[in-house]
């Protein structure tokens, strides 16, 4: 019978061991722990195992630094440092198994602490920071962007200038394009809507990536037959993880393709949040993109390896040299504006993407570090409240003739293990937050999905963040703590704590319940601007709408295909029960999505965001028309080309006087505005309207399109009269997603809702700890002036006497607190300004109203210790003495 | 190294729970750890770091050594190693078992255990 081997944490225990020893007794003791595991698992499961671990871990560490002493005693005296350390760690140990309400409740506190800080982190690691999952040595890719002289715009790649680089670029090992389509599978009698990416054959070489079954493309890019590579997701949930479909032929776009390999588990693609299932070589673009090209269209994104020896700039020198002078005049270039090139790190998200979150992500860890502070403000006191009890400890030490540096450095030991402990805590907290924030549903069918969990990296932070904490908070106390003359120690008894540290004690509370404040200011300002958001005119009417998405180019559709499905799901449509309107557009407002065009008035260009949409669009989403009319039938592809512009655009271009009638330059076109409509809110609530066209389905194809139905209100059913009309009027096409357009537009508030769910949480856990800190003080203080209070009674003070000074005392902290915070909480709002869709920054209510929150949670926590003051019975407090 | 028995007197708890649990038969080192947590109802639980320190310790005070291959125990043994008591072990431990029988029954201890008795 085969052993079964120690798991690898073991491992880094028995290396805590002298060498010597490790050889003579190493496997015998990963066998005897091999054992207890299997015991202990039989018999007290998972919690038991997690038992073990711990004490194991402990007494394992403890044990090798006793051997590690005795191996150095018997070889070369002894090394003072590290038997100090090793004595610190053994007191360390005592003291806080001796207190375990103390160690509970610090650690527990730091845990919370450090598991903010980390879960923040935890996801941005996650979303912008870590290199692509299933890529190797992805810290040497980069995305290659290109963009204006002045990076204020951007143009994807074509395939031509992909060719020209990838020709040209020495400091470049290789360089890849790759741009998403929509794919559709069948499994079995049904057909499967699938995220795709069309891919240039080099790009999982380039990536680094491994198949995790088969293989990936040739790059002699000659494929007799057309062949796709699948994710292991889809591999394992659709597949069965069968090895045997690899080599299989399946229907795609309904076209047979060979499946030649399976990805690498985890690895989905360059920009991770959008899941892509499978990946087609460029050679695959006539039938699977036949609406692009492989030579001028820029529809392909851009990334590459960098060469050994080169680094990020040398390489954006060389390419930004060769865009120039592909983009110079004369050159065989379309878009000579787009001279210049940035690289960005290859992370998983468009760069302008990675900025955003950046700062959003940057802003609540800013409020995870006021959580962390709370955390570390309140165990300092916590161990500030103790060095006082153990001042006669410390007192009979100095007198035994401990030097002050060894008592540092033992209450040092203390604060630095409570704060390790908080930093596992943490990462647990960590592990079970970002879990919690993976199930919040993203609005809409956007096909996003994330994955935080915490690594390596994210466990390296929480112990840093928690060491530095535990240096920044630990020191104050142990310093303290160790600097008394031992007979004023010996003498001093319960008379009172000095007045020096209980000002300081007081200091941390008045620290804590400001930034409790702060964070409970900014999460009550979110939620303001989540139901401010729910006020603004967005301009069009989300509600009875029911939305769909279809990519008629992914079943294989030809245009004129397309249109006939489009026109026959319409049709099919309108004779459903309830329906009002049924009309189709590119663009869902306050959604995912965003297109634009640039246009000529009078040869002046300019850049306007536009939509393609189906008659009927305006009336369907209830945009009120303005001017002139919508688009109709007899807008034919023949027919001249009609634009519908919004109020915005209208009164831009022809100040005086009725744009309907007029004209303006696209591309090839003359095209004759017919119609204005109102002002929509596009992309963002707190946007300022922008010129906005509208162009005719009719006249402009795209495969790509969103049924908008309109029901009378209270009508049900709409998604099951979709998904039936699409079987009907194509039995082969995938079953849609079916959302709803109020469901849809909350995209708009995504990051809103995510600030208002994090602060409100780190706010509550900041108010908790604060309040607890407050606690623990003035039970501490009522303790220490139990005699104080003795005297009051024995001379006539009534018990509510006490009461109230004790909860004055608190509320004066609390007050002092207050107006601390409500000015932090002035400066922090002001910065998450940005993300406010219009609230006001300074908003008095809710600062009125969290201050209220504040007081009450003060008056409580201060009533229960006050309560005990004034019960306390003068003879027993005098005669404690 | 000492080879009078007082000089090993009195023993560690921990040592004497490993030489008693060696007393019955040759055991391996989880086998140890099973014997000394049902024998102290599970109050000494060892971990495989201070179990070996012990072990090396004992090896090297000669109070027990190695055993050869236990033919008793099934394939999953036959790599582990064995330990026995020597026989300064034995003697060892019957000295340690009798001073603390002394202990118990002498009268000033007897007098102490009823005093604080509840």
């Amino acid at each position: 019978m085969t052993r079964t081997s120690a798991p690898r944490a073991f491992h880094w225990l028995l290396a805590l061991f002298p060498k010597a020893f490790r050889e003579v007794y190493g496997a015998d003791m990963s066998d005897v722990f091999v054992d207890q595991l299997r015991a202990t698992r039989a018999r007290s499961g998972r919690a038991g195992v997690m038992r073990l671990w711990l004490r194991t871990s402990l007494r394992m560490t403890a044990a090798a630094m006793s051997e590690r002493r005795a191996a150095r005693a018997t070889r070369r005296g002894r090394l003072p440092l590290f038997d100090d350390l090793v004595t610190d760690l053994r007191l360390t140990r005592r003291s806080l198994l001796h207190s375990p309400l103390f160690t509970v409740v610090a650690v527990g506190a730091l845990s919370l602490g450090v598991g903010a800080v980390a879960t923040i982190f935890s996801s941005m690691n996650a979303i912008v920071l870590r290199p692509l999952p299933g890529t190797t040595d992805g810290s040497r890719l980069v995305g290659i962007d290109r963009r204006t002289p002045d990076w204020s715009e951007g143009v994807s790649a074509s395939y031509n200038f992909y060719r020209y680089m990838s020709d040209r670029a020495k400091s470049l090992e290789d360089v890849a394009v790759w741009s998403r389509v929509p794919l559709t599978i069948a499994a079995g009698d049904q057909n499967l809507a699938v995220g795709g990416n069309i891919v240039s054959p080099n790009y999982f070489d380039v990536l680094g990536v491994r198949p995790a079954a088969g293989r990936f493309f040739a790059t002699d890019t000659s494929h007799p037959e057309p062949v796709v590579v699948v994710s292991h997701r889809f591999w394992q949930s659709r597949l069965a993880a069968n090895p045997d479909a690899v080599g299989q032929t399946v229907t795609l776009n309904g076209r047979p393709y060979r499946l030649i390999g399976v990805a690498a588990e985890g690895f989905s693609g360059v920009f991770t949040p959008l899941r892509v299932d499978a990946w087609v070589t460029s050679s695959a673009q006539p039938h699977i993109k036949p609406s692009r090209d492989l030579a001028d269209a820029p529809w392909l994104w851009m990334f590459g390896r960098l060469a050994g020896g080169t680094n990020s700039d040398r390489a954006r020198t060389e390419l930004a040299g060769l865009t120039a002078a592909w983009a110079a005049p004369g050159g065989s270039d379309t878009f000579p504006r787009y001279s210049d090139i940035r690289l960005v790190p290859l992370t998983g998200l468009p760069d302008d993407a990675r900025k955003a979150i950046l700062g959003f992500g940057g802003m609540l860890l800013g409020a995870a570090v006021l959580v962390l502070m709370i955390a570390g403000a309140n165990v300092s006191s916590l161990f500030a409240a103790r060095a006082t009890t153990k001042q006669r400890e410390m007192g009979l030490r100095t007198a035994l003739g401990a030097r002050r540096g060894r008592l540092v450095r033992q209450l040092l030991t203390e604060s630095l293990t409570v704060f390790g402990l908080g930093a596992c805590g943490g990462v647990l907290v960590a592990w079970a937050a970002t879990s919690a924030l993976e199930r919040l549903p993203i609005p809409g069918d956007t096909g996003l999905f994330l994955e935080l969990s915490p690594d390596l990296r994210v466990c390296a932070f929480a112990v840093m963040v928690s060491l530095v904490a535990g240096l920044a908070f630990g020191l104050g106390p142990a310093l303290r703590g160790a600097s008394h003359s031992p007979g004023g120690l010996l003498r001093a008894s319960s008379r009172g704590s000095s007045g020096r540290r209980s000002r300081l004690t007081k200091t941390l509370i008045v620290g804590q319940l400001a930034g409790s404040l702060v964070l409970l200011a900014v999460a009550g300002v979110f939620i303001r601007a989540l139901s401010h958001g729910s006020t603004v005119d967005i301009g069009f009417s989300v509600d009875n709408v029911s939305t769909a998405a279809f990519t008629t180019e992914s079943y294989g559709f030809d245009e004129p295909q397309g249109k006939r499905f489009f026109t026959d799901l319409r049709r099919r449509l309108e004779s459903g029960p309830g329906v009002t309107h049924v009309s189709f557009s590119n663009f869902i407002p306050l959604g995912a999505t965003a297109s634009g065009t640039t246009i000529s008035v009078n040869g002046a260009r300019t850049a306007v965001r536009s939509a393609i949409t189906d008659t009927g669009y305006f009336a369907t989403l209830g945009i009120p028309l303005l001017a002139g009319r919508d688009f109709a039938t007899y807008d034919t592809a023949t027919a001249p080309k009609v634009a519908v512009v919004n109020d915005t655009f209208a009164a831009e271009v022809w100040p005086n006087g009725s744009a309907v009638g007029n004209s303006f330059a696209m591309g090839e076109d003359r095209v004759t505005v017919v119609g204005v409509v109102r002002s929509i809110k596009h992309s963002t609530l707190d946007e300022a309207d922008g010129p906005f066209a509208y162009f005719p389905m009719s006249q402009r194809w795209q495969s790509g399109q969103t049924v908008f139905v309109r029901t009378t209100p209270g009508s049900t059913g709409a998604a099951e009269a979709i998904r039936a009309a699409v079987r009907e009027a194509a039995p082969h096409v995938p079953v849609p997603t079916v959302t709803t357009l109020a469901d849809e537009t909350t995209f708009a508030v995504f990051p809103q809702r995510v600030a208002a769910i994090v602060t409100g949480v780190l706010g509550a856990s900041g108010l908790l700890l604060a309040s607890a800190g407050l606690y623990g003080v003035l039970a501490f203080v009522v303790s220490t002036r139990s005699r104080e209070i003795g005297v009051r009674m024995a001379l006539g003070a009534r018990p509510s006497d006490v009461l109230q000074m004790v909860v004055r005392d608190g509320l004066r902290m609390a007050g002092i607190g207050v107006v601390i915070g409500l000015a932090g909480a002035a400066a922090a709002t002001r910065v998450a300004s940005a993300y406010l869709l219009g609230a006001r920054a300074f908003d008095i209510p809710t600062f009125a109203a969290v201050a209220v929150i504040l007081f009450v949670v003060a008056g409580l926590a201060s009533y229960l210790p006050a309560r005990r003051a004034a019960s306390t019975d003068p003879l027993n407090a005098l005669r404690a003495e | 190294m000492p080879t009078d028995i007082h000089d090993h007197l009195p023993l560690k708890p921990v040592d004497l729970e490993i030489l008693l649990a060696l007393a019955d038969e040759d055991r391996h080192g989880y086998g140890l750890v099973q014997a000394v947590s049902e024998h102290t109802n599970n109050l000494i639980v060892l971990d495989p770091g201070n179990l070996y320190r012990v072990i090396k310790r004992l090896l090297e005070t000669n109070l027990v050594a190695e055993a050869g291959k236990n033919p008793s125990e099934d394939a999953a043994g036959e790599r582990r190693r064995y330990y026995r008591l020597t026989p300064l072990g034995g003697r060892v431990l019957a000295a340690e078992l009798d001073r603390l029988r002394r202990l118990v029954n002498a009268t000033a201890t007897r007098a102490v255990a009823r005093r604080l008795a509840p």
